[in-house]
């Protein structure tokens, strides 16, 4: 009858997390983690959501969300009539810790960001999610889930209004 | 050679140098002063404050005007994606709090 306890579970980023033993394999994205998302949250400029075992409050992944603007790259000169903005908002980070690597954890974190994209955008806007593919592999990631790439960037972008069909599809 | 060795054992192994008028310098140098702080790391302090926004902000994406206009003819679309329905669907392991 009991319900079964999650396996893990995300929620915003606090003081109480242990930030030191993280370990993504880049080295860049734990330095972000460690040095710059408590005080980028505290700033207001992104958020942060962690993902951590319910006994436990060592992180064992975690993404930051932004709002972000999509321009139209208009060639100087040129005339540049109709909408030329889009607001959305960027996936700015999202790793998982070794530990647990290559057990769809990823996969299952980025559709925990799309929900939080989705939630926010009905309280206050927004039509698109873009996110960073620093490497190759991660470009595959992304493109796998339906993402398209931004020109010859490694930024992609979906509709917001295509994630909040999916969820809903899925019956979420 | 003392303060450097403080300075590394900090792990702060780089160095930045600056230009500034002298009125600059004096500013910074009281406000260091008022934040019980030196020039040093009110200087590093301040900059890292604005450097993070500024990342942060990097803020926005520009889009080739092509793609642009054939994204926001769309903007709407509300064909779900198979491969996010799928994933939606999957047994859960993380639960939002």
């Amino acid at each position: 009858m009991s319900a079964r306890e999650p396996e893990f579970l995300t929620e915003l980023l606090g003081p109480t997390h242990e930030l030191d033993a993280f370990d993504s394999g880049e080295a860049e994205t734990d330095e972000w983690l460690r040095g710059h998302a408590l005080r980028t949250q505290q700033q207001g400029s992104a958020r942060t959501r962690i993902l951590r075992s319910p006994d436990s409050q060592r992180i064992l992944g975690f993404y930051a969300v932004a709002p972000h603007d999509t321009h139209r790259e208009d060639l100087p000169g040129s005339a540049a009539g109709g909408l030329t903005t889009v607001p959305g908002y960027l996936l700015a980070q999202l790793a998982v810790d070794r530990s647990l690597q290559g057990q769809g954890v990823g996969a299952e974190l980025l559709l925990d960001a799309m929900e939080t994209i989705v939630i926010a955008a009905e309280a206050a806007g927004g039509r698109l999610m873009v996110v960073d593919a620093l490497r190759g592999e991660v470009l595959a990631f992304y493109e796998r889930f339906g993402f398209i790439r931004i020109g010859t960037t490694l930024r992609l972008y979906m509709k917001i209004s295509r994630i909040r069909a999916a969820l809903e599809a899925a019956g979420r | 050679m003392a303060t450097a060795t403080k300075a590394r054992a900090k792990g702060k192994s780089e160095r930045i140098e600056a230009r500034a008028t002298a009125h600059e310098a004096a500013v910074i140098a009281r406000a260091a002063e008022l934040s019980n702080s030196t020039v040093s790391s009110f200087v590093v302090g301040a900059a890292v404050a604005k450097a993070e926004t500024v990342v942060a902000r990097a803020g926005h994406t520009l889009m080739p005007a092509e793609q642009f206009n054939a994204m926001i003819a769309a903007l709407d679309d509300a064909t779900p994606i198979d491969e996010i329905v799928a994933l939606a669907k999957r047994p859960r392991r993380i639960t939002r709090r």
